[in-house]
């Protein structure tokens, strides 16, 4: 039986796993958050209609569930892991998931920031000529992302707490790793403090860099 | 320089311009008066697409703004447009919100943008205020800036919808007077506003709007002095 010194980097390996997924996943749920927010405001109503299923659809099952539902899922009809690798497939599938997931409640961040711009600043840009692209990119995103940072963050906190629940499909990261190291140590008390500890460290410096970044973006203006 | 032909807006059941005929030449001043709701603001704001016309024909330099084949956004760069709330946009800064139209519309170099938007600023009195932001700024001032950043399009015709309305008193003049040099110079002008003495020196024709029409227009001392209809007199009498 190793101590838990000894187990360690075992932790810490699942600590940068988290991280990565974390990384992805966020990069990914603003993006995919920022078109599913501008197809919801599209005067296109097809696409209304399809950002509107993508946010009702992920945020009315349980993020558990969608990630049952595709990594082990999937496989059983679709030959997918031929497809991307026996490997490869879960991790690509756990993370695009958790992103999916992530994102429908991104779209209505970014979709509420958006319409808190004040009318004018659109009608302003839209009388100097600007198409609906220019107005979007140059004048009401910019002010939209301003106010849409503190919910941001928020969310960017609960998706790295959500990584968590790639442990129970199979999907090696720090809560995974620890089930390992306590089924060798039975440290289970020291380990999941240690977990919990771990978490909070990330999640507490996010929420401190985007104190940080709000007093700075106050004091630019912009 | 425009051309409006039975011009219909309604929103839902609610029709807020009823017919609207009319025609400005180039460089000519009109002034557009009337009581709240008579739809005037409406009106303006068809002329440069901002509400779209339920029927009715309107051409403006050259273009056939009803036709839908018109490209709007071609048109609009030769239709700036001021609004009462001056609606400069908060996060870019004085010279940045006189540069963004012409850099990002008409891809022109940032340095010669600037080059004009500093012409500008000067033009409008507002030189040494290009670092500052919108908040920073009186609402004379912030007006001032709203007018160059239109002119920076080089637009044949300016819209203003009630200019001075938001302004403290004693700014209300600083606006007016930019006003009154675009019109010295020739700029085609569309102005709906309560300013009398304004109509009265700058006007070289006043539109009376009410309830979706159009009751009477004329010489703006001939209306003010002479008003043949009702309406136009009982609502002068208020104002004047």
């Amino acid at each position: 039986m190793g101590s838990i010194w000894q187990n360690l980097p075992v932790i810490l390996d699942g600590l940068r796993l988290t991280i990565q997924y974390s990384i992805v996943a966020i990069l990914l749920m603003v993006v995919i958050g920022l078109f599913a927010a501008l197809m919801r405001l599209s005067a296109v109503a097809p696409l209304r209609w399809l950002g509107t299923a993508y946010v009702e659809i992920f945020r009315s099952t349980p993020l558990l569930v969608q990630l049952f539902f595709i990594v082990l899922g999937l496989p059983a009809i679709l030959p997918v892991n031929h497809w991307f690798g026996q490997l490869t497939y879960p991790i690509l599938a756990a993370a695009f998931t958790l992103s999916l997931n992530e994102g429908a409640y991104v779209t209505e961040i970014i979709r509420a920031g958006i319409l808190g711009v004040d009318r004018g600043q659109k009608e302003a840009a839209q009388s100097i000529a600007m198409n609906g692209f220019q107005t979007m990119r140059y004048i009401v995103l910019p002010q939209a992302f301003k106010r849409m940072i503190p919910p941001l963050v928020n969310q960017a906190a609960q998706t790295i707490k959500d990584t968590s629940l790639l442990a129970p499909v199979g999907i090696a990261e720090l809560v995974y790793k620890g089930e390992i190291v306590i089924a060798e140590t039975f440290a289970s008390f020291a380990i999941w403090g240690l977990i919990a500890a771990l978490y909070f460290v990330l999640i507490f410096s996010l929420s401190k860099f985007s104190s940080y970044l709000e007093r700075r973006l106050q004091v630019d203006k912009r | 320089m425009i051309n409006v032909k039975d011009l219909h807006k309604s929103f839902g059941h609610n029709e807020i311009l009823k017919g609207i005929t009319t025609h400005v030449e180039e460089k000519e001043v009109v002034v557009v008066i009337g009581p709240s709701g008579s739809g005037k603001s409406t009106f303006l704001r068809c002329l440069n697409g901002l509400e779209k016309a339920t029927s009715g024909e309107i051409e403006i330099a050259g273009m056939t703004l009803t036709d839908p084949r018109t490209n709007i956004h071609q048109l609009r760069q030769h239709v700036g447009m001021v609004f009462q709330q001056f609606n400069l946009f908060k996060h870019l800064t004085i010279l940045e919100n006189v540069t963004i139209g012409p850099r990002k519309v008409k891809k022109m170099p940032t340095e010669e943008a600037n080059r004009v938007a500093r012409e500008l600023l000067a033009k409008v009195g507002l030189v040494g205020k290009e670092a500052s932001y919108p908040d920073e700024l009186s609402g004379g001032q912030q007006q001032r800036v709203a007018i160059a950043r239109s002119l920076a399009m080089g637009p044949n015709v300016m819209l203003f919808d009630e200019p001075t309305s938001a302004l403290d008193p004693e700014m209300v003049g600083e606006v007016l007077q930019v006003m009154k040099t675009l019109a010295v110079e020739g700029m085609t002008m569309v102005v709906v506003t309560h300013e009398m003495g304004f109509a009265r020196e700058v006007g070289h024709r006043v539109i009376f709007m009410d309830d979706g029409m159009i009751v009477e227009e004329g010489a703006p001392k001939a209306l003010f002095s002479d008003p043949q209809k009702d309406r136009t007199q009982s609502f002068l009498a208020k104002i004047l």
